[in-house]
């Protein structure tokens, strides 16, 4: 009896560790990052540190990252994620970038030599174009993340404000 | 140590709840292609479940069902003690951390007394024989339980990207899987009954 007494508490107690293991790993409440997430401006810029808005939402809910790290969000978004997560308000880190008004990709056409560089850069498919044939950027598609820049070898791609009657970026934000 | 290995071999394997008594077929059958985690979890709190019901179910049996005429009364003692037992995990999930209130409020399993945890109240105390065992026995069988489980999903998983003749697809093709599986679970049939 105290045999089979002390094998079941072993095994029940296997079973707690594993759900407390499992309890961890979730913690992250999964619902709170697809609400972060809502938020987030969807420029998938990486200037958060994060390969995206929703890596950085989710370290966001596990508690990992700051709300200060998205500078396309502005100092706007910084306010909305600090209601969302009940932490103080504050502004943009300047380490991360510097908030600005919306712009849009511009690629010169008559420099542009066809190399896809900034297609393969392009987190959002905003850029088209093939091998040795000009490219040029989707603007309702372009988030303006300047992730296109730095790859271009001729320097043809220019950041131009986006027209005040283009579509706003897209996102999915309901706040 | 030969009767607690008999006892856990038995729980999870040889009377295996889904597939060899035919109990919560139902619950493994429905389930939904899911990540590993998210299954393991609801076998772990199946187990819990499954552990509280046992003990539960074999005192009810033996304090109660002692006169043989009584015995007729034994699927309304199984209904009680798997209620009970239900009902006390979902009050100690009250008092559990946060972050395990929130595994389980996301899980839709052990909510209420089900085919599979009676199965536990009515196999428990036909073979165990101190609530030490039924204990151990339940909980092996919640093991079990968590077993098919995690093979279902994994399947399931692997049935969504594959091309299923229209009338097979969803229950049939669940139902007749889980069949085969019973079948060649069959095998391991008589593996220690002398517990």
């Amino acid at each position: 009896m105290t045999a089979t007494l002390l094998a079941a508490a072993l095994l029940l107690g296997l079973v707690a560790l594993g759900l407390g293991a499992l309890a961890r790993r979730a913690g992250a409440d999964v619902d709170l990052a697809a609400r972060i997430d809502a938020v987030l401006p969807q420029t998938q810029c990486g200037q958060c540190n994060y390969p995206g808005c929703r890596p950085y939402a989710e370290a966001l809910a596990r508690g990992e990252a700051d709300i200060d790290q998205c500078p396309p969000g502005g100092d706007a978004g910084a306010r909305a994620l600090a209601r969302l997560l009940g932490r103080v308000p504050k502004p943009v880190n300047p380490a991360h970038g510097t908030p600005g008004p919306r712009v849009v990709a511009l690629i010169d056409e008559t420099t542009c030599i066809g190399c896809t560089k900034c297609i393969q850069a392009c987190p959002v498919d905003a850029i088209v174009g093939a091998p040795k044939l000009m490219h040029t950027v989707i603007a309702a598609e372009c988030t303006g993340c300047e992730l296109c820049l730095p790859p271009c070898p001729v320097d043809c791609i220019t950041l131009v404000p986006r027209a005040a009657d283009a579509a706003a970026v897209p996102t999915r934000s309901t706040a | 140590m030969s009767d607690v290995l008999a006892l856990l071999f038995g729980g999870v394997l040889v009377h295996n709840l889904v597939l060899v008594h035919l109990c919560g077929v139902e619950r493994v059958a429905a389930i939904a292609p899911r990540p590993l985690h998210a299954v393991l979890a609801l076998g772990l709190f199946a187990t819990l479940a499954a552990a509280l019901v046992a003990p539960l179910s074999w005192t009810l049996e033996h304090l109660l069902l002692q006169a043989p005429v009584l015995s007729t009364l034994r699927p309304a003692t199984a209904l009680l003690a798997s209620a009970a037992g239900v009902g006390a995990l979902h009050g100690g999930m009250r008092l559990a951390p946060a972050a395990l209130r929130a595994l389980w409020r996301r899980q839709p399993l052990p909510a209420a007394p089900d085919a599979a945890l009676l199965g536990v109240a009515l196999l428990a105390p036909a073979l165990a024989r101190d609530p030490a065992q039924a204990l151990l026995f339940g909980a092996a069988c919640g093991l079990g339980l968590g077993l098919v489980l995690v093979l279902f999903a994994g399947l399931q998983t692997r049935l969504a990207a594959t091309q299923v003749p229209a009338p097979l697809r969803g229950a049939p093709l669940a139902l007749l899987s889980l069949a085969l599986i019973g079948l060649a679970w069959a095998g391991l049939a008589g593996i220690g009954d002398r517990l």
